[in-house]
């Protein structure tokens, strides 16, 4: 196993080179008043601003150079600055990325409990009234459009029944204990700030502005889950080896607990992982829609309004947290398959 | 059978919960002109949500636009004077709806001389700024100097610039001074006026603006008398910066030798970008950028006596606001059902919709106006039918930034437009005989509003109720587009992209009915319709990639040369500067617009004002959309509410809730 992690993460910074390859093609290909606002947020408005930024930042350099360049103000952590966030790029994405955390860790309980348990479920219960149920649901979640889904229940939660804020992460009035210089802000994260700062009403609150955003994201991702459960369930209960295990004289129960269902999470594991890791890419529609201040609305707004600097050092970020989620899936996955390891 | 059932009440539930949401709106509408006041249509809770979940010491308002910067003197849009407005006070500001009558503010006292050149104000002792400041005279002087100093590119200080220096901008105060050609290819820059110069241009900045603490009096002194001096000195641009507090957080020193490290800055290069001091009846309370402002009371607020007999004193009765910015109308609305919301911008598209929630409407600008009870169980009131000093027009580029994404491929090859496309008149006139003025009242400003025939609004000077007007034609348009480009346009046709700050309906059904009408006069004729956040909107046309640019202006001071300048002074005209006409038509529009300042003869102003309106429009260097009514809407709750036709969006002091 450790010679597997050690090959593996070795892979790591090549894969993570060639992204950077991929991100600055594409910068490449943009005209250079675009390009210029990678260097400078001072946006060429005079004739003879945009010249004077080429000369100063080395626009019309060899690439090769303009990639060293570009390379080390990555190291920095300079994206460029964005004029949608009005902040560096940087900066925005570390201002919205607790929000986005936060509905990305309630989201994957759902999705993952709900998801993997209702299509065992469904699986054992192959071709009987439950399973078509289920299956109605999951055809429902994995049909439905997420911005479909999210005003569906802000119409009938937040509007008709006035049970749950309409968006938003806190009401203005617990907003501003949070906003408070003595609130200690450990994570970002409000609904674990406020259990660390002790304030239950500021954790009630929270989980009210949340609950709606995450039935909207894990209904449909919950909905996939199943299905792939669903289905590697049914294909596992097929094997000879669960025949055997039968055979022997285990119980029903025990053949599930100790050999189906382990052998049966293995595509379940992937397909979860990178649905987590999607989540903290940020889910644009369902933060437009519950006004939820996370990555995929600031990502979202900054496309809709051409912010191209912002676009890209998004996409830098979203394809990091890819690359790496994806290696520690690949672990998992090893960790739990020897076969992968051995190979 | 079990299973039949349960899947029965789940179609049901499904289905019952679409058909609720089917009731639904699916639109925006926005905020937001250029330059100084104005509030957009806005709203309140509905019936449906009848008990408002806001807290009766807090305000909130959910609108579309967010400000580019909280700095008042590079502020020049609605959004953020807005804000500005409830943080900084001026030294007079305006008694109550009265745009030419002013109440004591940070000034005691204030006298003109007889010729009207020189405004000497006395101010106030025991003013403090939020931080802790003391509020001084040479705080006042600093406040308009850094203003007139930075100067930034299609700002505000055009406006304090012309009658207290007698020139457009600082640079070309700079450039004359130092003998260069600002007329120049290429265009001089700050780096070659020489050191003495900018020394010079700063010391006569100083010497306009003076403060003797001793005697705690500002003086301005003019160049030329300017009857809305007190108007322009009243809005946030005027609004009072602890010198000292803006030192210590990096602004300029006040010093004649620094001055250039901080002119014509970017936004987020000034130091109150995101920051306030002011001594406001409100504090900053926090920027969340993309999300929401939030603004605290200032307990220490240093008012004891009424602006205004039976005006507020004292700290603000409201002590908390938020202002959220949520561009979703659908969302927006949401919460107007919901009761989490006092005001929200309501689209006039959408004014069907919220009419049903109307407790009681109101025939003028405040609620001494006649009232009518439309709805005992509405949650909001409804002021209409008084005059708006603000329009909307559609202004052609004349030569757009070569690397626009607006221009598809940038060239007279059927899939984009060149960057000189709107220099050739025909295809102005075109454009403009595609535009339907008649959908667009009906439709987009719902029947409330009129056709604007140029610049210049009803009841100001230049003005003619039977000056003639462009009208809806499709037979010009296509002979005028046949005729543009040496007659290549019907065969060859044309892409290209137009935009409008997202939230505001008026603006896309404009956008819409020209790129509609286009198309119907040749399918050759391809016009995109793109939302932009105000902001980015208003990034997008300075840096010159708008082919077109629809927006709206709202006047400063109330007089005509406010509504030729926009949109014709190269030099200053905040539309005008960026549409980079040809040479001599720049001259002719500059030489007529400064004569007509300098003339005191009203019939011969009145005469040089129409002449100009008729330029305008014989120029077609715009389509001139129209001038609408004003409609506003706020929770019944909610009381002290009136129109001022300057004051931009709500001054949330006068406001209190039962």
């Amino acid at each position: 196993m450790t010679t597997y992690i050690i090959r593996r993460t070795l892979i790591l910074p090549f894969t993570l080179f060639g992204l950077t390859i991929l991100i600055f093609g594409m910068i490449s290909l943009l005209p250079l008043g675009v390009r210029a606002a990678l260097y400078t947020p001072d946006i060429p408005k005079k004739p003879g601003d945009l010249e004077r930024i080429i000369a100063t930042y080395g626009l019309d350099d060899p690439i090769h150079l303009q990639y060293g360049r570009w390379m080390g103000k990555l190291l920095r952590g300079d994206l460029g600055f964005s004029q949608t966030g009005k902040e560096s790029v940087a900066k925005v994405i570390f201002d919205h990325l607790p929000a986005t955390a936060e509905l990305a860790l309630w989201a994957i309980v759902p999705i993952v409990f709900i998801g993997i348990n209702l299509g065992v479920i469904a699986a054992l219960r192959h071709n009987q009234p439950i399973d078509h149920v289920l299956r109605i649901f999951s055809i429902f979640g994995t049909s439905l459009p997420a911005f479909m889904a999210g005003l569906l229940l802000l119409m009938f939660f937040a509007v008709y029944l006035g049970w749950l804020p309409t968006g938003g992460r806190l009401t203005p009035e617990f907003q501003r204990v949070v906003d408070n210089p003595a609130w200690f802000k450990a994570t970002g994260m409000y609904t674990v700030d406020s259990l660390l700062n002790g304030r239950l009403d500021v954790f009630v609150d929270a989980l009210k502005h949340i609950l709606m955003p995450v039935v909207a994201l894990s209904y449909i991702s919950w909905a996939i889950l199943m299905r792939i459960t669903r289905s590697s369930m049914l294909e596992t209960l097929r094997q000879d080896y669960v025949n055997t295990a039968r055979s022997k004289g285990l119980t029903e129960a025990e053949v599930i607990r100790k050999h189906a269902r382990p052998n049966a999470m293995l595509p379940v594991t992937t397909v979860a992982g990178a649905q987590l890791i999607g989540l903290l890419g940020g889910a644009p529609i369902t933060e437009t829609v519950f006004h939820w201040p996370g990555i995929g609305k600031r990502f979202v707004d900054a496309a809709a309004n051409l912010d191209v600097v912002t676009v890209l050092g998004f996409m830098m970020f979203t394809g990091t947290v890819l690359v790496v989620g994806n290696l520690l899936i690949d672990l998992l996955y090893a960790w739990m398959d020897p076969r992968v390891r051995f190979n | 059978m079990r299973t039949c059932k349960w899947l029965v009440s789940a179609l049901v539930l499904a289905l019952s919960v679409q058909v609720i949401a089917c009731k639904g709106p699916a639109d925006d509408a926005g905020p937001a002109e250029e330059g100084a006041a104005g509030s957009g249509t806005e709203a309140a809770p509905a019936e449906s949500a009848s008990v408002s979940k806001v807290p009766a010491d807090s305000f909130v308002q959910v609108t579309a636009g967010e400000p580019e910067t909280l700095d008042p003197a590079w502020s020049y849009e609605t959004s953020g004077s807005a804000i500005e407005s409830n943080i900084y006070d001026t030294l007079v500001y305006f008694k109550r709806e009265k745009a030419d009558e002013f109440a004591a503010n940070l000034a005691e006292a204030y006298t003109v001389s007889d010729d009207g050149l020189t405004y000497t104000f006395t101010v106030r002792e025991g003013v403090k700024f939020h931080a802790g400041g003391d509020f001084t005279a040479s705080d006042m002087a600093y406040t308009m100097q850094r203003g007139l100093l930075q100067d930034r590119a299609e700002g505000p200080q055009w406006l304090f610039m012309e009658p207290l220096l007698g020139v457009s901008t600082i640079e070309s105060m700079a450039f004359d001074l130092a003998g260069l050609d600002a007329a120049a290819d290429p265009a001089p820059t700050m780096e070659q006026v020489p050191d003495d110069v900018k020394v010079k241009v700063c010391e006569a900045v100083q010497a306009s603006v003076t403060a003797d603490n001793a005697a705690r009096t500002v003086t301005f002194t003019l160049k030329t008398p300017t009857p809305w001096f007190l108007q322009l000195i009243s809005q946030p641009w005027g609004g009072a910066l602890d010198q000292e507090w803006m030192v210590e957080n990096g602004d300029w020193d006040g010093t004649c030798a620094t001055w250039t490290k901080w002119h014509n800055p970017e936004k987020q290069n000034t130091a109150i970008f995101d920051k306030a001091n002011g001594t406001g009846p409100y504090k900053l309370g926090e920027w969340k950028k993309g999300e929401q402002i939030t603004l605290e009371g200032n307990e220490a607020y240093w008012r004891t006596e009424p602006i205004w007999e039976g005006g507020p004193s004292g700290p603000a009765d409201l002590k908390h606001i938020v202002v959220q910015f949520v561009e979703e109308w659908g969302t927006r609305y949401a919460k107007l059902e919901a009761g989490e919301a006092d005001a929200v911008v309501v689209p006039r598209a959408n004014i069907d919709q919220v009419e049903k929630m109307i407790h009681t409407e109101y025939a003028g600008g405040d609620e001494s106006a006649p009232s009518t009870v439309k709805n005992p169980d509405g949650a909001l009131k409804l002021f209409l039918g008084y005059p708006s000093v603000s329009s909307d027009a559609a202004t052609f580029i004349f030569d757009v930034n070569k690397d626009s994404t607006f221009l598809k491929s940038g060239k007279l090859d059927g899939e984009g437009v060149p960057p000189d496309f709107f220099s050739d008149i025909h295809v102005r006139k075109g454009f403009t005989a595609c535009f339907d003025w008649d959908t667009y009242i009906a439709e987009g400003l719902k029947g409330e509003g009129v056709q604007s025939r140029g610049p210049i609004i009803a009841g100001l000077q230049g003005f003619k109720a039977d000056s003639p007007v462009a009208s809806f034609d499709a037979k010009t348009c296509e002979e005028e587009l046949a005729l543009a480009w040496d007659g290549k346009l019907p065969e060859m046709g044309f892409k290209m992209a137009i935009a409008y700050n997202q939230g505001n309906d008026a603006r896309k059904t404009a956008a819409q009915i020209l790129a509609d009408n286009l198309a119907q006069v040749n399918t050759k004729y391809a016009v995109e319709v793109q939302e932009l956040e105000w902001p980015s909107f208003l990034e997008q046309r300075r840096s010159g990639n708008l082919p077109i640019t629809i927006a709206g202006w709202l006047e400063d001071y109330h007089d005509a040369s406010n509504w030729v300048s926009p949109f014709m002074d190269p030099e200053a005209g905040a539309y005008a500067r960026a549409q980079n006409f040809p040479a001599d038509m720049q001259k002719k529009y500059k030489d007529q617009i400064v004569a007509a300042v300098n003339e005191v003869d009203p019939v011969k102003r009145d005469a040089m004002y129409a002449d100009l309106q008729m330029w305008a429009n014989d120029d077609a260097i715009a389509i001139w959309l129209a001038q609408a009514t004003g409609r506003f809407y706020i929770s019944k709750d909610v009381s002290g509410w009136y129109n001022h036709s300057l004051q931009p969006g709500l001054w949330y002091y006068t406001l209190s809730k039962e």
